[in-house]
């Protein structure tokens, strides 16, 4: 430009200013302003709206929680079952027999192509008609646990695949039989490698304890729903019930962080 | 089988809703996504909270509560969103399970994105950068025709997870595939039959989805040097 050949103070001034509003803090500055006019208009009204009344009573809450537990404890349960099914669902695939391989196969292949909710909903319905009763949290456990055994069984594969090939040539030079070679060779090590992929599959898993809702089960959801429709305040209440489900998925994520960091590559 | 082809329609209607309400859902999220992922890698701060506090509110509350907060609770706003174009009329429940559906694969569409971008190794913009390429340059023609490969597969596998989570908007009362099997299951009682034809209208879904993941899958990333470590929604 013709300027920066005149006088050498004109062209740092000039920088400065173009430092000043160059894109960066262009976009900067357009950033914040959209977040403080989000925060002005729609969190300020949301916030000091009269609708947060019925939170300030602990029975609301002691309600809400009483759900939060039911929730936990189907997560838990599904959890510990799935991943006994989901080891066994997946040496059955790996296994040599085609008895045994492909009807693991096929459950595999068919359950994780199906919707969570129609196999707890299919669960629910069907079971009683062949006699089976239970309790509705275990009609709950029993679909979560027939959905996330074929999905972590699909990671155990993964993880046992992924310990090479030399540590199991090893272990049968050394005279171990195939199931010392699997418990002290092979599953040690693909455990280790996996942690992270099941604590993600446990997070979409308390989020599908949601779906138990709709098979009445008095869980989290539920309770909200119960809850809103009884004050009138469902965006409120659906969004402490949110931040609940929030508050436990996003511990359970940062444990995964922690654990991906800690792997050894 | 008697009872599936007496309602044929029913099923039918359910599974055009079915799909229907994934094609749009999957458009609207992807372009949610790419401009959330957008806005994560900018330098813009105020954005980026926003963007970060989309992401993580979306990722980690369950579907059904969204989807049944956006259904109930935008009427109280004063939203009523049901309406015609060419003659085709779109209900609340439509509308509203679109919306719900493309928010929550939004998210995981916009963590995807992000992740295949910061997969690029950073060696490769310093190389484009010092051979004379500008930044606009480096991107289009260096990061993201590499990004796009690693981005595929995990994106085909968010659009067979859209497929899925749209059986929870029975909830809100989209008549799809399940809740038009609800209603005959109800009326006919004939369980087995009904949720055996649902499960494989969703297998006639989902599962070439998954086939046509796995191909891409090896013809894109053969080697799979980069692992992406995601959190998928299925």
């Amino acid at each position: 430009m013709a300027v920066q050949n005149t006088t050498g103070s004109m062209v740092g001034y000039q920088r400065r200013l173009q430092d000043y509003f160059n894109y960066k803090n262009l976009f900067n500055i357009i950033g914040w302003g959209v977040l403080a006019l989000v925060v002005l208009f729609v969190l300020v009204p949301a916030a000091t709206n009269g609708n947060w009344q019925p939170f300030s009573i602990w029975s609301t809450w002691t309600f809400l929680l009483d759900g939060l537990w039911v929730t936990l404890q189907v997560a838990f349960y599904s959890v510990i079952l799935s991943m006994i099914f989901g080891v066994i669902l997946a040496l059955g695939r790996l296994s040599n027999n085609p008895i045994i391989s492909v009807p693991s196969v096929v459950f595999i292949e068919v359950v994780r192509a199906l919707p969570s909710y129609l196999i707890i909903f299919y669960a629910f319905i069907g079971l009683p008609k062949i006699g089976v009763k239970l309790d509705a949290i275990w009609f709950a456990v029993i679909g979560l646990t027939i959905y996330t055994s074929a999905i972590l069984a699909e990671v155990v594969r993964a993880g046992i695949l992924s310990v090479e090939k030399g540590q199991l040539e090893a272990a049968y030079s050394l005279g171990l039989r195939p199931y010392q070679t699997l418990y002290l060779i092979v599953m040690p090590q693909a455990l280790r490698r996996m942690v992270p992929s099941i604590v993600s599959q446990l997070i979409t898993l308390t989020k599908d304890t949601s779906l138990a809702a709709i098979i009445a089960l008095q869980e989290l959801t539920r309770k909200g729903q119960q809850l809103y429709q009884f004050n009138g305040n469902i965006l409120e209440t659906m969004f402490i019930v949110g931040m609940i489900y929030f508050v436990v998925c996003y511990i359970l994520s940062l444990i995964s962080s922690k654990l991906e960091v800690k792997r050894p590559r | 089988m008697d009872v599936i082809f007496e309602n044929g329609d029913l099923f039918l209607s359910g599974f055009l809703t079915t799909i229907y309400i994934s094609i749009f859902a999957a458009i609207l999220s992807l372009i949610i996504g790419i401009v959330v992922a957008v806005l994560r890698v900018t330098p813009s701060g105020g954005l980026k909270v926003l963007a970060i506090v989309y992401t993580e509110f979306f990722r980690n509350t369950p579907f059904l509560v969204q989807a049944l907060a956006l259904y109930f609770g935008l009427p109280k706003l004063g939203l009523r969103l049901q309406f015609q174009v060419f003659g085709l009329e779109f209900n609340q429940s439509f509308v509203v399970g679109t919306m719900a559906l493309a928010l929550y694969t939004g998210a995981y569409v916009a963590e995807t994105i992000r992740s295949g971008l910061l997969a690029i190794a950073p060696g490769q913009t310093e190389a484009a950068r010092s051979l004379g390429l500008s930044m606009m340059q480096t991107l289009r023609l260096v990061i993201i025709p590499q990004a796009v490969r690693l981005v595929i597969p995990p994106l085909g596998n968010l659009l067979i997870a859209l497929v899925k989570n749209s059986a929870v908007l029975t909830a809100i009362g989209l008549a799809e595939l399940m809740y038009n099997a609800s209603q005959v299951n109800n009326r006919t009682f004939r369980t087995f039959e009904v949720f055996t034809a649902v499960i494989i209208f969703y297998l006639v879904l989902t599962l070439p989805l998954g086939w046509l993941v796995s191909y891409l899958e090896k013809k894109l990333n053969p080697l799979r040097a980069i692992r992406l470590n995601l959190r998928g929604a299925r």
